[in-house]
């Protein structure tokens, strides 16, 4: 099982994993451009919404949007798997990066990390965003 | 809009799953399909939604067509989608295979 997947499926114990596996990942590439990004990062948030661009731009041709009948665990993203599914697979592959230990992802423990679908019960809540 | 520039978007979505993150007390929601940040209206409060109407989908079940409610003046709002334009979303982040879009909700 390869590095990122292998990190997902032990509950993101470092324990788990073989370090040298983390050559030629996604993931690293990622996590090296974040580092040598040149964005104002102040905040956490920011940061991660650079490393979401980041794995926007690794993710061309490696995700498919496919509604129905996929696997929604995505962590093989950030290996080398090209797959296929609905939108909680892409989820989960970012949600890798940022439960991963550092310096492979961003160490955030899993508490702090949760999926949310939208919309959520009545009344819809609209996103309003002017930060 | 990248990196974090791209805290200034409005949209709402149906049938769509995002990352909760509580980022030093401070809880921001990541979508990576669509590659934006959101907050939420307890912190921006604006406007909430409490009436939808569905449409029909090429593919798969109906999902939300219209959201209307009340701004915080308690002025009405209609927000309608634009599924017209979500292919063209799509293609500036993430290929698709079919027809069968989620639907990006957007101002009238």
């Amino acid at each position: 099982m390869a590095f990122y997947e292998t990190l997902q499926s032990n509950a993101f114990s470092k324990a788990s994993i073989n370090p040298d596996l983390w050559n030629n990942t996604r993931g690293k590439v990622i996590m090296e451009r974040l580092e040598a990004s040149q964005e104002p990062m102040p905040f956490l948030e920011d940061r991660i919404a650079v490393a979401m661009d980041l794995y926007h731009d690794a993710m061309q041709n490696h995700w498919t949007w496919r509604p129905q009948g996929a696997s929604g665990v995505g962590g093989g993203l950030l290996d080398q798997s090209n797959l296929q599914g609905e939108c909680a697979q892409l989820v989960s592959g970012f949600k890798a990066l940022l439960r991963a230990p550092e310096p492979y992802g961003f160490g955030i423990a899993d508490a702090e990390v949760s999926s949310k679908e939208w919309p959520e019960g009545n009344p819809v809540i609209m996103f309003v965003v002017d930060h | 809009m990248a990196g974090p520039g791209r805290f200034q978007n409005l949209y709402a979505w149906g049938n769509h799953k995002v990352l909760k993150v509580n980022c030093a007390g401070k809880m921001r929601y990541f979508d990576p399909c669509y590659n934006q940040v959101y907050l939420l209206p307890e912190e921006m409060a604006d406007i909430v939604l409490t009436e939808q109407t569905f449409q029909k989908m090429p593919k798969g079940p109906p999902v939300v067509g219209q959201y209307t409610g009340k701004d915080r003046f308690g002025r009405r709002v209609a927000f309608t989608s634009v599924g017209g334009a979500t292919p063209d979303v799509l293609q500036q982040n993430v290929r698709t295979q079919c027809n069968d879009y989620p639907v990006l909700i957007g101002p009238i």
